[in-house]
């Protein structure tokens, strides 16, 4: 379980965030919705524990936490395998389970072979895979997502977002989603929630009730309008 | 006939550095010869008794012991530059007060002539072979300090964050991200100081009189007068510095940025 309880952050003298409040229980999704700047990416940082709060409190039992960019973020001198074991080091395995657990999750995200491949050799929907591994190989309790799929053409886009589900159909774990797409918070999301303001404050609250496996594409059109309605209205903040 | 043309032209533009390269030294070697003539063989030996010399140097098996002797302190010394300006380029890059700290030796070694660091050397330290790798070193510092300094602060921020969210210990982030973003940045300088070093310690040698050497060898062809010699050695001085920045780009080129995007 992550929360935040009445979170401010100011960067310089101006307020980012402004008494957010939101929880993620174990293995709920959250997605968070609102235009550019409002502070999405700081709640995300939070939650690493890279960035502290100016006032209120980020708790979190979390001890694993894997992270997507929205760019890739890969060194660029080490090969899609040694990126991916990189964040295995200091936790107490050896090379060779390092390795192992590695390929493992490169195969499973279709890049058997291209293994010892630097980044600068793959193209950019196999480097975004890579991350992906690279965030899962932890065996995350915590997955934070920082709009990994902007920029990519649809085709690629869907087809990550299919290994995405698959990944969190073997492993579930809690995640944060951020996005400015509302089909992908309905895609993949149990809840979403609506940034808005300066400072950004949560602006609206929805709960997508059906199963994951069980969104047809009329359930996320609807609810993606629904969201898309949310995010253009002007509110009065809300409770996380 | 069209296509021809073009294939000829495009073979021909290609060709075209090399052509002026070839000009170039033809040229070079022709304002020498004219030299030559002007000031006759005692002062300005003419490239064919150069190159004659050279051939000599390198079927005498004491000009070869002087030359083995150089390049391996060369390579010392390089080597040497290199761990220097990496490790303290590191710290000052990370913590500001060791910049500072490092500030007025770096701004006196930068601002010093060569020479008068190498006649220091010897009336401190008096003269030996240590004395002449450490001079090299010294002088050579500066370059690659102040590259990994600039390097290290600019090493990418995304990339920090992301170890630091993946909680990778500091050892590995220094090894893994550091250390390889430093080096890489470093590349240019680490070519030029190659270069610099070659030139550097042989002044070096010729000033503190070291035993054995090219430094050694000049000075003695200096004093038998032997004109064509001095030329020779200048010659296989210019040939190393472009061996070793030739060896050194090719291990670069083919091993050390094999990660880097195929042109």
């Amino acid at each position: 379980m992550i929360e935040f309880n009445g979170v401010t952050k100011s960067f310089g003298k101006r307020t980012i965030l402004d008494s957010v409040s939101l929880k993620v229980e174990e293995k709920q999704i959250l997605a968070i919705l609102g235009p550019s700047g409002i502070g999405k990416t700081t709640v995300l940082r939070m939650a690493a524990g890279t960035v502290k709060p100016d006032a209120g409190q980020v708790r979190s039992d979390r001890q694993r936490i894997g992270f997507i960019f929205q760019e890739p973020r890969l060194l660029p001198w080490r090969t899609a395998l040694g990126n991916v074991t990189l964040v295995l080091q200091g936790r107490g395995l050896t090379r060779d389970e390092q390795v192992g657990r590695a390929g493992a999750i490169l195969k499973r995200l279709g890049l058997q072979g291209f293994e010892h491949y630097y980044p600068a050799h793959l193209s950019g929907g196999m480097r975004q895979r890579v991350a992906i591994a690279r965030a899962f190989v932890l065996d995350p309790d915590l997955a934070l997502l920082d709009e990994p799929f902007t920029g990519l053409d649809i085709g690629l886009k869907l087809s990550l977002q299919q290994m995405l589900l698959e990944l969190l159909a073997w492993h579930p774990c809690a995640m944060i989603y951020v996005t400015h797409e509302p089909q992908d918070a309905v895609l993949l999301a149990d809840r979403a929630i609506v940034l808005e303001g300066k400072p950004g404050k949560i602006m609206a609250s929805m709960d997508f009730d059906r199963p994951r496996g069980e969104r047809d594409q009329s359930y996320i059109q609807e609810q993606a309008a629904k969201l898309t309605a949310v995010l253009t209205a002007k509110k009065s903040p809300v409770g996380g | 006939m069209q296509v021809w043309c073009m294939n000829n032209w495009l073979k021909a533009k290609k060709a075209m550095p090399l052509v002026w390269m070839i000009t170039g030294t033809v040229a070079f070697t022709l304002a020498w010869q004219m030299m030559a003539r002007v000031y006759g063989p005692l002062l300005v030996a003419t490239p064919a008794e150069t190159l004659e010399s050279a051939v000599r140097l390198f079927t005498s098996p004491p000009a070869v012991a002087a030359f083995s002797r150089t390049l391996g302190r060369v390579l010392l010394a390089l080597g040497l530059q290199i761990m220097a300006g990496l490790a303290f380029g590191l710290l000052a890059g990370f913590y500001p007060w060791v910049e500072d700290l490092f500030k007025p030796a770096v701004s006196i070694l930068v601002a010093v002539p060569p020479v008068a660091l190498a006649l220091f050397v010897i009336f401190v330290f008096g003269g030996g072979e240590r004395q002449v790798v450490a001079a090299a070193v010294a002088l050579g510092f500066p370059l690659l300090y102040g590259g990994a300094v600039t390097a290290v602060r600019s090493v990418d921020r995304g990339l920090l964050e992301m170890l630091r969210v993946f909680r990778v210990p500091k050892a590995t982030q220094l090894l893994a991200a550091y250390v390889p973003a430093t080096l890489y940045s470093l590349l240019p300088s680490i070519l030029l100081a190659a270069g610099l070093t070659v030139r550097l310690l042989i002044m070096a040698e010729v000033i503190v009189g070291v035993d054995r050497g090219i430094g050694q060898a000049l000075s003695q062809a200096r004093v038998h007068m032997a004109t064509a010699e001095i030329f020779a050695w200048m010659l296989v001085m210019a040939a190393t510095v472009l061996l070793i920045e030739g060896v050194m780009l090719y291990l670069v080129k083919s091993h050390v940025l094999a990660w880097q995007a195929r042109r």
